[in-house]
């Protein structure tokens, strides 16, 4: 009774790890979701918002950060910035943005063309006014060193919090994203449902083997 | 342990089940071309199948089909342009050769009877030729261990072998390492039916039979001739020599004659192509790295490497698991492998048992390493050890085993069972997926 118990237990467990790798992603990219100490920078022409950040993988697509209306109305133009700052300060992609589209959203995605050699660069990211100053609009931060490899910056003085943000590159997808939804051309788009048919197989067979070896 | 036989069926059953389901898995992530030198080796089965003239244009349809699936690609290069007619024009691709032609017969035969639409068809179909000779090495390689060392160990090797990452990926790759593992499988098998005096003589003939058809499948064959030979030099040191009968000598005369005749008619019949055969062996073991010119430092190098590359590695020795996976790889190896050398000398009656799981090994690893450091520079694999992948499971088996407390030993093979389960699952999930699935 015992040892039935037991292997029951291990093919669960194994269910349990099968389930986390699939869906925890094998690259921890960086982020900083909003905490309970949140706080709002409100965006004006004399205050730059940055955040500096350590980059976990190549492909660097796309930075979100959380911006709000900090008014009845959000007027004026922001621009974000992005440089690489590993060694001196280069600069990467930016864009200006219309403050109502920025807050549109409760995250701003600032898409940039993917950098191939992203992984190990250390990159900063700038949130700044431009003329027409903008009005209204704020972004989200968190106080205290929650993001551990980078910090938030006002007009280049560093602050004790950290910006709300999150990278996206595709070493951030997890499995179980990649399985049901690879990218259109992907030719191995139509054999990844075969892939996950196959794997609850390897479950059930591994039950299987534990009922069998149990015995032992 | 184990005595019931309907539970070592169900179990040996299971974990070749497993394995099917595992094929199925990297069968669908693994795009074609990404095993060692597949391109080569396909090339060469698919075109035994068609006149001289069509066999020019496989070698332009593999290049178009590498395109098609990335293969540049995964390198961060675009395809060469304009793509070249021929694999030759590929640097690192490593050669095959009909001078070793039982993989490329077996392929093409196999080929004939499936009759492919097309060539990347084709492929599949060898893809699954070469799953099915990994399973045939499991279970051969079972029979073998389970003759030497009982149900137990023998069904605990076969759980490693039918779990093992690298294994698996050599199992879906087309080439000729798959028919060189069923040789060494079969290998093992007949010497352990020679020294558990099972028709020893009839035993002997096959064992020598396996070592034959490896070396004509690889030229890393020869290690198991040298191997088949030492144990059938062995065997009739310790269990003939004071016994020679008659018949003994007939049946030696008549074996060593028909070798011989066979011998001359090959050499008669097919001259050429037993001295390109020869020129192809005799040039792996030409040194092209003096060994002065080798370093300590290069050395704890190959065996980082042959450790590292011994569990999991993807396409072509590039793609790598995390940190941690591999220092629980190392763990598993250097640990099994270390415990496997105490049980050597704890082991009492079953010491020659030991001693040959452990030759077989050493030959193999002797071999590689000897190869990719002095007359093949290129870098250690776990395939170059997969024809001796049965005494390798079985000292990480034992060995593993007796580095856990006694009082573990009962959920031992359940326990083992499932850390290998979830290093497998996450192998996929950090490697293959995120490589192959963007």
């Amino acid at each position: 009774m015992t040892a039935l118990r037991g292997w029951i237990a291990a093919w669960l467990s194994a269910g349990v790890v099968f389930v986390a790798a699939l869906t925890i992603p094998s690259v921890s990219l960086p982020a900083d979701a909003l905490g309970l100490r949140r706080f709002r920078v409100d965006l004006d022409s004399t205050i730059t918002v940055s955040q500096t950040f350590l980059m976990t993988a190549d492909g660097l697509e796309a930075v979100e950060i959380a911006a709000t209306a900090a008014g009845p109305e959000a007027t004026g133009t922001v621009r974000l910035d992005l440089y690489d700052v590993t060694d001196g300060v280069n600069f990467v992609h930016g864009v200006e943005v219309p403050a109502a589209e920025l807050v549109n959203a409760s995250v701003y995605r600032f898409t940039l063309p993917p950098i191939d050699d992203s992984n190990g660069q250390r990159y900063r990211i700038d949130v700044r006014t431009v003329s027409p100053a903008p009005a209204g609009v704020s972004v989200w931060a968190t106080k205290g060193d929650r993001y551990s490899e980078g910090m938030m910056l006002i007009n280049d003085r560093e602050r004790w919090a950290d910006l709300g943000f999150a990278t996206f590159a595709p070493a951030g997808r997890s499995s179980w994203n990649r399985l049901t939804s690879p990218e259109e051309g992907d030719p191995t788009r139509s054999r990844a449902h075969v892939a996950i048919g196959a794997l609850a197989a390897y479950w059930a067979a591994l039950g299987f083997v534990l009922r069998f070896l149990s015995a032992v | 342990m184990m005595s019931r036989p309907g539970t070592e069926r169900a179990v040996l059953a299971g974990l070749l089940a497993l394995f099917i389901c595992r094929a199925v898995v990297a069968g669908a992530i693994v795009p074609p071309w990404q095993g060692p030198d597949e391109p080569t080796h396909f090339s060469l089965a698919y075109g035994l199948t068609m006149p001289t003239l069509a066999q020019q244009r496989v070698e332009r349809g593999v290049l178009e089909s590498m395109v098609r699936h990335g293969w540049w690609d995964l390198y961060e290069d675009p395809p060469p342009d304009p793509l070249p007619t021929s694999l030759t024009f590929l640097f690192g691709l490593g050669p095959g050769t009909l001078a070793q032609p039982l993989y490329y017969g077996l392929g093409a035969a196999v080929l004939r009877l499936s009759g492919p639409p097309d060539l990347e068809t084709a492929y599949v179909h060898l893809r699954v030729l070469s799953v099915v000779l990994a399973i045939i090495t499991l279970a051969v390689g079972w029979a073998g261990t389970r003759l030497l060392f009982g149900p137990e160990i023998a069904a605990g090797a076969a759980a490693i072998g039918a779990l093992h990452p690298q294994f698996l990926l050599a199992a879906v790759s087309v080439n000729s390492d798959a028919l060189l593992n069923v040789c060494g499988a079969f290998v093992w098998w007949q010497a352990a039916r020679v020294i558990t005096g099972r028709q020893r003589a009839f035993s002997l003939a096959l064992l020598l039979i396996g070592a034959a058809a490896a070396l004509f499948t690889k030229r890393l064959g020869t290690v198991l001739v040298a191997v088949a030979a030492t144990v059938a030099a062995a065997s009739l040191f310790t269990y003939r020599w004071r016994r020679l009968e008659r018949r003994d000598l007939v049946m030696a005369g008549v074996l060593g004659g028909a070798g011989a005749a066979v011998l001359v008619g090959v050499t008669l019949v097919f001259g050429g192509e037993v001295d390109a055969w020869a020129r192809y062996v005799g040039n792996a073991l030409t040194i092209r790295r003096p060994l002065e010119t080798a370093t300590i430092a290069e050395a704890f190098n190959f065996l980082r490497m042959t450790v590292d590359y011994s569990w999991l590695i993807a396409g072509w020795l590039r793609f790598e698991p995390p940190d941690a996976w591999i220092w629980m790889s190392r763990l598993l190896i250097i640990g099994g492998m270390a415990g496997a050398a105490v049980v050597l000398f704890e082991s009492g009656a079953d010491r020659p048992r030991f001693v040959m799981a452990w030759f077989f090994v050493a030959a193999q690893v002797t071999a590689m390493l000897f190869a990719v450091f002095w007359t093949i520079p290129s870098a250690p694999q776990a395939r170059y050890l997969f024809p001796v992948f049965a005494p390798i499971t079985v000292l990480l088996y034992v060995g593993l085993k007796r580095s856990v407390p006694r009082t573990f030993h009962q959920h031992w093979p359940v326990a083992l069972v499932l850390v290998l389960a979830a290093m497998d699952v996450t192998g996929f999930t950090t490697v293959h997926i995120p490589t192959y699935i963007r």
